[in-house]
């Protein structure tokens, strides 16, 4: 039975209750209608068989009592016509067989030897039975009967009937529970289906057909009413919910905001080197100053109220004390610089003191708060680097003065070679050539080249002196730049050189228009030199060929003067630009070897450089730059002495 | 071709023989004033008070810079300053080729600048080139007051 009502199904269980139930009865009815029909049944045979036996001693009375046993055994056999009868006998009073009767031999061994009186014994199979037989109310003798009873074919006949019946009430039960089903469960299992699709779809808009109108109508209607309420709190729920859910965000960040601001500036505060303090509104200490007091050595009791002025520098203290009087009358915030006492080193050290009031809405001024930053250290560093900038300056104004002594004293150096070497040059070249004049008649050719000879080396010296003198004003002239067109420059140079030896045959090449943005003297100076190298150097050739022009080397615009002159060795090349270096003999090639030197200054303070390719007897080129903004107004110190 | 003298303002004996002979090559003989230093220059130029040495005034002044007592553009400027010489010739004539000097001698109102070669011949040629201009080419005003 438990099984039954666990089965989930109400369908099932329906099935379950209707098939019982009608087993039930059956099985009731059945047992009763076997029992009452088997029973019945035995009764009639047993009867029949008693009117047998009576109608046998009836027919054989006369033969006991005469033993005609002829008689008895006629009496017996007919009942040949009783089929069911399988052996019978007769017994005299005393229970003496007097007669039998078989159907077949077989049965004789079933026929008892010894009679009873009386006795009915009904087996499964088989009937027994004794009848006394009378004459006048005495007993004579009695008649035994055995017959086949037919009990067990008779039961399975019934059983199979009654198994018949049941099957076919068990289908028609079956049937009616199924049209009962559609009519009472169908409607329960929609709704019970919609149930299940609400709850895993959580969508109440759904709604439950109604079929009937009856009690399952009622429920119907009772569940849609109920869907309706439900899907209506739903939504009141999810939309409160979703308040509460914003509400409850709203409140979350504005806490998160809150609490990262305030480890915002925990955090600031614990980095900051500073030490927090907190004053009241009258600027006096608050008791709890552990930072203050850490640093300064005070106590709650000494630092409270306007005690804490004492930590204070004395020299200090007045004024600060004048100052937080007024600031604290004003409610302004505050800055100060000031030396307070440091208790760890036993020292005053630099502090910036800056506070702020805090202001309630009514403008009244709640508390003071503020920080003291040790700026000891900065300070310290701030009045070094004041001391030796002081230092520097001074410094650079000694080294200045020297150094405009030094010039002063190069300048006037410069000037008395300029003016007084040069002077008895002119008296060794004029007397020289005034004997050669006034006294050549008595000189011979030998005294004149030695007179010659000195004239010659005077000259020289002159030239040197010059050049020196060019190249230490080179490197002293202020550079002033403009821009400049140098093929004009160099045209008219080379017009000069031609016109002092219109004899030479020259073949001039010069790039148009290449301008420069440099001194004018200095770059004449330089290209009078280059373009005058370049003459010097081709002298010997047939005709000379100098050139002029610009190309990009290693991407920067480089001039070049080239010519098809003597050429030099490029292992001698290093000494090109050293003063009074010179590469060529002088009697080939006169020269006092300052010429590229000053080219050199020349180019250098105009922030570009200078370099040379030859080969001796393939001519030269010289390239040089030109940095259009740089100055460089000394290329090096060992130079600029020269 | 003018027949004032010329004043020479040189402190070296040798300079000055050399100029005397370079003034001979070139035939000129006007009469040769020698200053030795700038104090001699300016007394022979401007006198004493009003007692001058010499009664004219001289048709150039060739004068040097680098001088005992009274250096050459001093002297220049005292030239320039006074109003009976203002107007006097004056080329420098010197060894310096400093830019400074040649500016400042400008300034002052020097009418030429010479710079002395060392070779004689050039000097010569310089010389010529100074008489031939200021001697002969060169119209100055009237001299007054010492004619």
């Amino acid at each position: 039975m438990k099984a039954i009502f666990t089965l989930r199904s109400i369908r099932h269980k329906l099935l379950a209750g209707v098939l019982l139930t009608t087993a039930t009865a059956l099985l009731i009815l059945g047992t009763i209608f076997i029992a009452y029909d088997l029973k019945d049944y035995r009764n009639r045979i047993v009867d029949e068989l008693i009117t047998q036996a009576d109608l046998i001693s009836l027919g054989s009375t006369a033969a006991l009592q005469f033993e005609d046993r002829e008689t008895a055994r006629q009496a017996l056999s007919s009942l040949r016509l009783r089929r069911e009868i399988s052996a019978a006998a007769i017994y005299d009073k005393d229970g003496k067989l007097f007669a039998r009767y078989y159907s077949v031999p077989a049965h004789i061994v079933d026929i008892p030897v010894q009679g009873e009186r009386q006795g009915i014994e009904v087996g499964s199979e088989t009937v027994r039975l004794f009848r006394p037989i009378y004459s006048d109310q005495e007993v004579v003798g009695s008649v035994f009967l055995l017959a086949q009873s037919g009990v067990s074919a008779r039961t399975v006949k019934v059983m199979l009937i009654f198994v018949s019946i049941a099957v076919l009430a068990l289908l028609a039960s079956t049937l009616l529970s199924s049209w009962l089903q559609a009519r009472i469960t169908h409607p329960i299992m929609e709704v019970t289906e919609l149930a299940r699709q609400v709850v895993t779809e959580r969508n109440y808009d759904l709604r439950a057909r109604r079929n009937s109108d009856d009690e399952v109508g009622f429920l119907v209607d009772a569940f849609n009413q109920m869907l309706s309420q439900i899907g209506l709190r739903t939504s009141e729920l999810e939309r409160s919910n979703e308040e509460l859910s914003l509400q409850i965000r709203e409140r979350t960040q504005a806490q998160n905001a809150l609490r990262e601001s305030e480890y915002r500036h925990r955090t600031l505060i614990t980095t900051l080197s500073a030490l927090t303090w907190r004053a009241d509104a009258n600027g006096d200490f608050t008791a709890a100053q552990t930072a203050w007091d850490s640093f300064t050595g005070q106590t709650p009791i000494s630092h409270s109220g306007r005690g804490w002025l004492q930590a204070v520098h004395p020299d200090d203290r007045e004024q600060i004390n004048l100052l937080w009087n007024q600031v604290c009358e004003e409610s302004v915030p505050f800055k100060q610089v000031f030396r307070l006492w440091y208790a760890p080193e036993q020292e005053y050290r630099y502090v910036n003191f800056s506070a702020a009031p805090l202001i309630d809405s009514n403008g009244r001024t709640l508390e003071w708060m503020g920080i003291v930053d040790d700026i000891h250290e900065r300070t310290q560093a701030a009045e070094e680097i004041t001391r030796l900038n002081a230092e520097l300056e001074h410094r650079v104004r000694e080294r200045t003065a020297e150094l405009e002594n030094a010039n002063r004293e190069l300048e006037s150096f410069s000037y008395s070679v300029s003016h007084d070497l040069r002077a008895p040059l002119r008296s060794i070249d004029g007397f020289s050539q005034a004997l050669l004049e006034d006294y050549g008649h008595q000189l011979d050719t030998t005294a004149k080249d030695y007179l010659d000879r000195v004239r010659n080396g005077a000259q020289r010296m002159g030239r040197l002196i010059d050049d020196m003198l060019n190249l230490s004003r080179v490197s002293r002239m202020e550079l002033v730049r403009r821009p400049l067109n140098l093929s004009e420059l160099a045209t008219e140079i080379l017009a000069n050189l031609q016109s002092a030896e219109p004899q030479r045959q020259v073949r001039i090449d010069i790039d148009q228009d290449l301008l420069a943005y440099g001194d004018t003297r200095l770059l004449q100076v330089a290209l009078e030199n280059l373009l005058g190298n370049a003459w010097k150097y081709t002298a010997k050739q047939e005709t000379s060929e100098i050139r002029f022009g610009q190309m990009e080397i290693d991407g920067q615009p480089s001039f070049f003067v080239s010519d098809n002159g003597a050429g030099f060795d490029m292992k001698y090349a290093d000494r090109l630009f050293t003063p009074f270096q010179r590469l060529h003999d002088s009697r080939e090639f006169p020269g006092t070897g300052v010429g590229l030197a000053t080219v050199q200054r020349v180019i250098r303070r105009h922030g570009g450089h200078i370099w040379a390719e030859s080969e001796p007897g393939k001519g030269s080129i010289f390239y040089f730059t030109l940095n259009p903004a740089e100055e460089l107004k000394h290329d090096t110190p060992s130079d600029s002495a020269g | 071709m003018t027949r004032r003298p010329i004043l020479l303002v040189e402190d070296n004996p040798d300079d000055e023989a050399l100029a005397l002979r370079a003034f001979k090559k070139c035939n000129i003989s006007n009469e040769l004033w020698i200053a030795r230093d700038g104090a001699e220059a300016l007394d022979l130029l401007l006198g004493q008070g009003d007692d001058p040495v010499h009664q004219e005034l001289p048709a150039v002044v060739l004068l040097d810079l680098n001088l005992p007592k009274i250096s050459g553009l001093e002297v220049l400027r005292r030239i320039r300053d006074n109003p009976e010489t203002k107007t006097l010739p004056v080329v420098i004539l010197t060894s310096s080729k400093h830019e400074e000097d040649l500016l400042a001698g400008y300034e002052l109102g020097a009418n030429s600048y010479v710079r002395k070669p060392v070779d004689f011949n050039e000097f010569a040629h310089a010389v010529s080139q100074l008489g031939m201009y200021w001697l002969l080419l060169n119209e100055l005003p009237e001299p007054h007051g010492r004619t």
